[in-house]
């Protein structure tokens, strides 16, 4: 019973605590956002720990809780030293009329997940085939769980990152049960998570009427349906939302600016070890960097930017090179030769193909994202510091949709059925943080103007 | 006192009277507005259903459905193999679904996400096989060499290559 009380407590103090020191800077984080990272933050922590004791020494039962507590420690010394910054801004109220639709929006989508999950109770193929299969091996025999890497597993894809199946993995450990609400519970978290880190995002840097709506555009759209199938896309979508909502705090703040950053990166490196796409995105998060500081003269502040973001990640960085040696290299990478990649980058039908299925996608799920962007387009982008922080968010946005684009040119699988089964997937990763930066993009009253003034004492 | 009529004047009744009118002709006025206030919550409500429609659709069907779904029932058959075969092993697989096909592949997966960290190969390669079969198996067996080494029921059978 202690075990399983500290495998699932430990790592929300540890979030807790850390995130604590890190958000009490001049910005008034709302509750919204501390939860989806505290909750977001624990599971990662919880799967890292696994991970990474999985790694060293196979199956030390109960090493993962020293190494917690190890943690928890430095947490709470780091909270301690911390205390928040006088000049902190005033707590908004949010439209009342906008926060209760959104939370009709969050009661239908939570019941949407249920059902759907009551009908698919182990999630869809990927899910129980990858994900759920590899989390039950970590579970039943963390010493044989180099067996992954084993090809008469077949499907089991030994390249794909292991924090996923870490998480649920440990969880199902701690409580001793294979039952599936265990990963059906993660998937709701991580769904839940994203819903509050956008809106909590939003209702920091703008305002908490827009925070509103940016959640509820969140919960309507394919989030409750892929969280019910519980497939990796929903918790890497978490963590770019999460460490795109601290790059965005972190903009805003200049002393606790560089903490920020560094937890920034430890979400990006969460999302590095939940999948492949992950590593594209460390690389789009480094390269906002440079767009805000792009002169000769901004070298020194750049380094130290990209530094603080790379120390935040470095563990998973390590974790996940650890992963290759141990295992095999990329499968997409590995199957695609270097005469067949050049062929394939030539093949305007591939490039047709491939802009057809992002389209597509695009009209089903995203056709609102123009009149938003038009929006922000027409209402200008505010002072020097915001426009660069926005010229951030177009470059990581476009470096992410770019990368995704060209994996796809150059995959080794028939690209018709590369396309079927996983465009939809990315935009469901790309969706959270496409709307964060959209409605960055928007005057931060806009609500207001449209709405009138809240009447009421509601707030996020 | 001087702008109201005096009772028992002709002035009085006329006024009475237009009171009656405004009151008969508010009547139908404060009903129709109720209605329209009905009209308007059923129109909600229709709305919130119609936007929704598919999770009342979904509900439905799960409340409806005959059957666990097939991970669920395949798991289950499983179960008795996980307590009876040490987890380090590897074993071949055979199915009445054949050896290719993508109900062979399905009813594979199944297997390994019920037995990790068990290895599964399809067919009869290694030493203990591991059989699934939905119809009577006897034929099947013959027709590979295979002996039953135990029953576990529900169709799942643990074989060996027969003498």
């Amino acid at each position: 019973v202690i075990g399983t009380v500290l495998a699932l407590a430990l790592p929300l103090a540890i979030a807790h605590f850390s995130l604590g020191a890190v958000l009490c800077g001049r910005t008034r984080v709302p509750w919204a956002l501390r939860l989806g990272l505290t909750l977001g933050g624990a599971l990662g922590v919880s799967g890292f720990s696994f991970l990474f004791l999985l790694f060293v020494h196979g199956a030390w039962v109960g090493a993962d809780t020293l190494v917690e507590i190890g943690l928890l420690a430095a947490a709470l010394r780091l909270s301690r030293s911390q205390s928040s910054d006088p000049t902190r801004l005033a707590r908004e109220d949010t439209h009342a009329f906008v926060a209760f639709w959104l939370a009709g929006t969050a009661a239908v989508a939570l019941a949407h997940f249920v059902v759907d999950a009551r009908l698919a109770p182990h999630g869809q193929w990927d899910a129980w085939a990858i994900w759920n299969m590899k989390a039950r091996l970590f579970a039943r025999d963390p010493s044989r769980w180099k067996v992954i890497f084993d090809g008469r597993l077949l499907y089991a894809h030994g390249d794909y990152p292991l924090l996923l199946p870490a998480i649920i993995g440990r969880l199902l450990r701690a409580l001793a049960s294979e039952s599936a609400m265990i990963p059906r519970a993660v998937a709701l978290a991580f769904a839940a998570g994203t819903a509050l880190v956008v809106g909590g995002a939003v209702a920091a840097t703008r305002s908490p009427t827009l925070g509103c709506l940016a959640a509820w555009f969140v919960l309507t759209g394919p989030l409750p349906d892929y969280a019910a199938m519980q497939y990796a896309d929903v918790p890497v979508g978490f963590f770019f939302a999460a460490a795109v909502a601290l790059l965005l705090l972190a903009d805003l703040e200049t002393e606790r600016r560089r903490s920020l950053l560094v937890t920034a990166g430890a979400f990006a490196g969460f999302a590095l070890l939940t999948k492949n796409e992950g590593t594209l995105f460390l690389v789009a998060l480094l390269a906002t960097r440079i767009v805000q500081f792009p002169r000769p003269s901004q070298i020194r502040r750049l380094a130290t930017e990209l530094g603080s973001i790379a120390a935040g990640s470095a563990p998973a960085l390590l974790l996940s090179a650890w992963h290759r040696h141990l295992g095999k290299t990329n499968e997409l990478l590995s199957a695609a030769g270097a005469d067949s990649v050049a062929g394939k980058l030539t093949s305007l039908q591939r490039y047709s193909a491939v802009a057809n299925a992002f389209a597509d996608q695009f009209r089903a799920l995203d056709g609102w994202m123009l009149v938003l962007l038009g929006v922000a387009m027409m209402t200008g982008s505010g002072d020097p510091p915001r426009r660069s922080t926005l010229a951030g968010l177009a470059v990581l946005t476009g470096v992410l949709v770019t990368g995704y684009f060209l994996v796809f040119i150059v995959t080794p699988y028939d690209l018709v059925w590369h396309l079927a089964s996983s465009s939809d997937r990315l935009a469901v990763q790309l969706q959270p943080l496409m709307i964060l930066s959209l409605f960055y993009a928007l005057p931060a009253r806009l609500g207001e103007q449209f709405l009138g003034r809240n009447t009421t004492g509601t707030s996020i | 006192m001087g702008v109201l009529p005096s009772p028992g004047s002709g002035v009085l009744c006329e006024h009475a009277r237009r009171m009656d009118e405004r009151a008969t002709s508010a009547a139908p006025t404060k009903r129709s507005a109720s209605a329209l206030k009905v009209a308007g919550a059923l129109l909600v409500v229709y709305g919130l259903y119609y936007m929704n429609r598919e999770v009342f659709t979904r509900a439905f069907a799960s409340q409806t459905a005959a059957a666990p779904d097939p991970i669920t029932t395949y798991e289950d058959r499983w179960a008795p193999v996980r307590a009876g075969t040490p987890p380090d092993g590897s074993y071949g697989f055979v199915s009445d679904a054949g050896l290719e096909g993508p109900e062979v592949v399905k009813r594979l997966f199944i297997a390994e996400y019920a037995l990790a960290p068990r290895l599964l190969r399809v067919g009869t390669s290694e030493p203990l096989v591991l059989g699934v079969f939905e119809k009577p198996f006897a034929a099947t067996l013959r027709q590979q060499h295979l002996q039953i080494v135990k029953d576990f029921g529900r169709g799942v059978l643990l074989l060996r290559a027969a003498p």
